[in-house]
């Protein structure tokens, strides 16, 4: 059970980093 | 939203692991990685034929978004693919003894692997935006006919049939029982979904960079942020 269990995991920790990403590209744009 | 399709997927997980065996494989106990990569397989399929119509859409309208989106879902066909084989590479050890048969499933499934890593090699070799985008959306949408043979078609010819170790017909024969299915199908309806939540934030990512590119002033751009050809800014110098 555990190998599906860390893959999801690993997906949330992908998943955030985008989110923080997109937030980043905002921050930058809205300072231009 | 994400914690709720995480933990959607982690309690589908746990399901898989008591759902009673499906009796139609050699180790029926460990053929449950069939709930991983089915839907993996159908995910594949269903972006594969979605970036393709987004290339077509951006040959047609030349619209950047089209792009983007088209660059996005073969991302995610990819990774969808990736899944799948290595899923079928371990239902392969456990179920016909080695890691690689040759099968001609596993062989088609793995040139349609090659065909989605061209497509990456061919955006490397241009460094120009536009030619990238237009080589790849024409690459994108003539390859959708060959894999979709190799996908359906192909695996299903009786002679290749025949000498196949992968079953083609254990839908269709009944071979999962109504609780297999519902798992089955549980875990696709979620692991889509989340396919396509990270569809769209790399679409939004694509975009939002081109959107920082404009404003830097590297590109001249037409007003939906499509790129054109780079010219020279004349720069008037005061007397």
């Amino acid at each position: 059970m555990a190998p599906p269990l860390i893959v999801w995991v690993a997906l949330f920790v992908y998943m955030n980093r985008i989110d923080s990403r997109i937030k980043q590209l905002e921050a930058e744009i809205s300072k231009k | 939203m994400k914690w709720l399709a995480l933990v959607a997927l982690a309690g589908l997980t746990v399901l898989s692991f008591w759902v009673a065996p499906a009796k139609s494989f050699p180790e029926p106990d460990l053929a449950r990685i069939i709930f991983f990569h089915l839907p993996s397989a159908f995910v594949t399929t269903l972006f594969v034929v979605f970036a393709s119509i987004c290339s077509w859409r951006y040959l047609i309208t030349r619209e950047w978004v089209w792009e983007c989106r088209g660059l996005a879902a073969t991302e995610l066909s990819m990774a969808a693919s990736v899944s799948t084989m290595v899923s079928g590479i371990l239902f392969s050890k456990v179920q016909w003894g080695a890691w690689w048969h040759w099968d001609p499933r596993q062989t088609s499934f793995l040139i349609v692997m090659l065909i989605l890593g061209a497509y990456f090699a061919l955006r490397m070799a241009y460094e120009d935006e536009m030619m990238r985008a237009r080589i790849s959306a024409s690459y994108s949408s003539l390859t959708l006919l060959p894999i979709l043979f190799l996908l359906f078609v192909f695996p299903r010819l009786p002679q290749v049939e025949k000498n196949s170790l992968h079953p083609s017909t254990t839908i269709q024969s009944g071979g999962f029982s109504a609780d297999y299915w519902s798992v089955i199908l549980g875990i696709f309806v979620v692991l889509l979904g989340i396919s396509i939540w990270v569809y769209r934030m790399h679409v939004a990512v694509s975009l939002l960079e081109q959107k920082v590119r404009n404003l830097d002033g590297n590109l001249e751009t037409t007003g939906d942020g499509t790129p054109t050809h780079r010219v020279g800014r004349v720069v008037r110098l005061h007397e």
